[in-house]
């Protein structure tokens, strides 16, 4: 990742994120391992009992809509899957991280939540109707997509403002003022932060190329799948400065790598069904911030 | 037990709508009509169609699927089914978002392709105009907001429905009140007359819409009704059978221009009647384009 210098500088100085918290650390060392074990996992997560409690939370909402009371992290990690709970276990401690930072008063955090954890629902969803398995990088890939925003805010918080009322005001693409103003832009921003936390890869990439998913050379496939969903949630009308106003998915890099690599699949896939289906995700996307803010 | 049942009778209480017979109602409904019922929705069909069951002396919903799945019945109870399915009294600006992408979006669009390719007109047509609160929504708008395009290229927009009577209102241009609560006030005050609990629309948007009765299985016999840059057909697919509906989503393709827009209904789809369109996404609204 080549950011410029003084933009690196700052967030490698930072102390309240240059380091990630304990448990996230853990569980990604225990995943870049060959075989992972489930009581390892389990060990980690259940050491904070915080987190526990919100797995928890989750695994017994209608979200994964399982029968019957899932009582303990053992259970939710056979239930969900281990590489599914870890990637909600890290999700979960970062924002808790960055809940705790105060933001600007122009930077509307709930929106922002809103729309991070709604492109993680939608990419789930698509996944599904998709019949591909991402084992939850998806999710964690959608809450994580927008990251170098939130960083922007908090650490260059006066020009950043700046930079999106201009953007407001001229109509402008935020990504290009972005690179005007910083000479690099949120994406690339979000993914040299993850990447210096030994974030896999694929969640590195995704965060890299959401906006420019064409110039990937790995990981096209979920990274298609979160710029496409990033976009839907927008034209939800959930939508973080992005200013999309209309698409034709059948123009769209997304949709079309989506054709060209699960044509069976997208036969008879149902557009206009799943956009109305998508105000169920967008309420279950709130009600996942409500399952697992502090 | 005797006691019991004639209290229920007697009562007003809203009958239950299970989760399963709800699930299979949407099933249903989806497959017959295009429409996707929201969860939301649940609520309001109990309360809507309580009354409806014990008319037709049926105890719950379950019976009232089941019978549903029987074409005799389902064609005979489409009518009442729909009305309770979309809030389908015809209103002014009835769907919020389709209005905006239409004027933010699509109709600026429209004005500027028209008067680059030398185009002699702007047509529009509201296929199943119902009484004329679509077209009329749609001439208002214009006449408010494209004034600056309406002095370069003229616009004729024309209304269908195959109801003559509600033609004859449409023609007449008075409303009562309660088809009107949408109407921003500014519209109001510069387009409208009060009458008693009546409200009269001016000429000068009355002008601007003409009305045809035509059934849309025929529109491709009528010459005239060719060479639209935007149809409106919103709420009239849903009642169609399948060979019909697909015939007239042709016909609707066949009257487009090239570019040209098609705006349905607020959540129907065209899904496996059609691949002639492109699917175009807005901001909380979808249209299918020729081009």
């Amino acid at each position: 990742m080549n950011l410029p210098r003084s933009i690196a500088q700052k967030l490698d100085s930072i102390d309240t994120i240059a380091t990630l918290p304990n448990i996230a650390t853990e569980i990604l060392e225990i995943m870049r391992k060959e075989t992972s074990s489930m009581r390892e996992i389990a060990r980690v997560i259940e050491q904070d009992p915080s987190i526990t409690a919100k797995i928890l939370k989750v695994a017994n909402s209608p979200l994964w809509g399982y029968s019957g009371r899932v009582e303990n992290i053992q259970r939710a990690l056979v239930l969900m899957g281990l590489k599914q709970v870890s990637n909600i276990v890290i999700a979960i401690s970062l924002y808790s991280t960055f809940a705790k930072l105060k933001p600007n008063p122009f930077f509307d955090r709930k929106k922002f939540w809103l729309h991070s954890v709604g492109t993680a629902q939608i990419a789930r969803k698509l996944s599904k109707q998709l019949k591909v398995n991402f084992y939850g990088e998806e999710f964690v890939a959608g809450l994580l997509h927008d990251l170098g925003k939130m960083l922007l805010d908090q650490f260059w918080g006066e020009e950043f403002k700046k930079l999106i009322e201009q953007a407001r005001a001229e109509s402008n693409r935020i990504l290009v003022k972005e690179r005007q103003e910083f000479g690099c832009t949120h994406a690339e921003i979000g993914a040299y932060l993850l990447q210096k936390w030994n974030f896999p890869k694929p969640i590195v990439n995704v965060v890299h190329f959401h906006h420019t998913p064409s110039r990937a050379n790995a990981d096209q496939e979920l990274i298609g799948l979160i710029s496409l969903s990033e976009m839907l949630c927008e034209l939800w009308g959930v939508g973080f400065d992005e200013d999309i106003k209309s698409t034709s998915l059948s123009n769209n890099w997304s949709w079309k790598l989506f054709k060209s690599r699960f044509p069976e699949q997208l036969r008879n896939f149902d557009v206009e069904r799943f956009l109305f289906e998508m105000e169920k995700e967008m309420e279950n996307a709130q009600l996942f911030i409500e399952l697992v803010k502090d | 037990m005797d006691v019991l049942n004639i209290q229920d009778e007697f009562s007003n209480k809203t009958l239950k709508l299970s989760e399963e017979s709800f699930l299979e109602l949407k099933e249903f409904v989806y497959q017959q009509s295009g429409i996707l019922l929201s969860d939301r929705q649940k609520v309001l069909l109990e309360t809507r169609l309580s009354g409806r069951l014990k008319t037709l002396g049926l105890e719950n919903f379950s019976d009232y699927v089941k019978n549903l799945k029987s074409p005799e019945f389902y064609h005979k109870e489409k009518a009442f089914l729909f009305e309770a399915i979309t809030i389908s009294e015809s209103s002014f600006f009835r769907d919020a978002n389709q209005i905006r992408v239409l004027q933010e979006i699509v109709l600026p669009e429209l004005f500027e392709n028209a008067i680059q390719q030398q185009a002699s007109q702007v047509r529009i047509l509201s296929a199943g105009c119902a009484a004329g609160e679509e077209p009329y929504t749609l001439a208002m708008v214009i006449k408010e907001k494209f004034s600056s395009y309406t002095s370069r290229i003229p616009v004729h927009i024309i209304g269908v429905d195959i109801n003559s009577t509600n033609l004859e209102k449409a023609r007449k241009g008075v409303y009562h009140e309660y088809s009107m609560k949408n109407i921003p006030q500014e519209y109001l005050q510069k387009y409208w007359t009060r009458d008693g609990y009546h409200r009269v629309l001016n000429d000068e948007i009355r002008e601007m819409v003409e009305f045809k009765q035509l059934n849309l299985l025929h529109l491709n016999k009528d010459s005239s009704m060719s060479r639209f840059d935007l149809i409106l057909c919103c709420n009239v697919l849903l009642y169609l059978e399948r060979q019909a509906k697909v015939q007239v989503v042709q016909n609707l393709y066949d009257a487009l221009n090239l570019p040209g827009y098609l705006f349905i209904g607020q959540s129907e789809s065209l899904h496996g009647i059609t691949q002639a369109f492109k699917l175009y996404l807005f901001q909380r609204a979808i249209a299918y384009k020729k081009e």
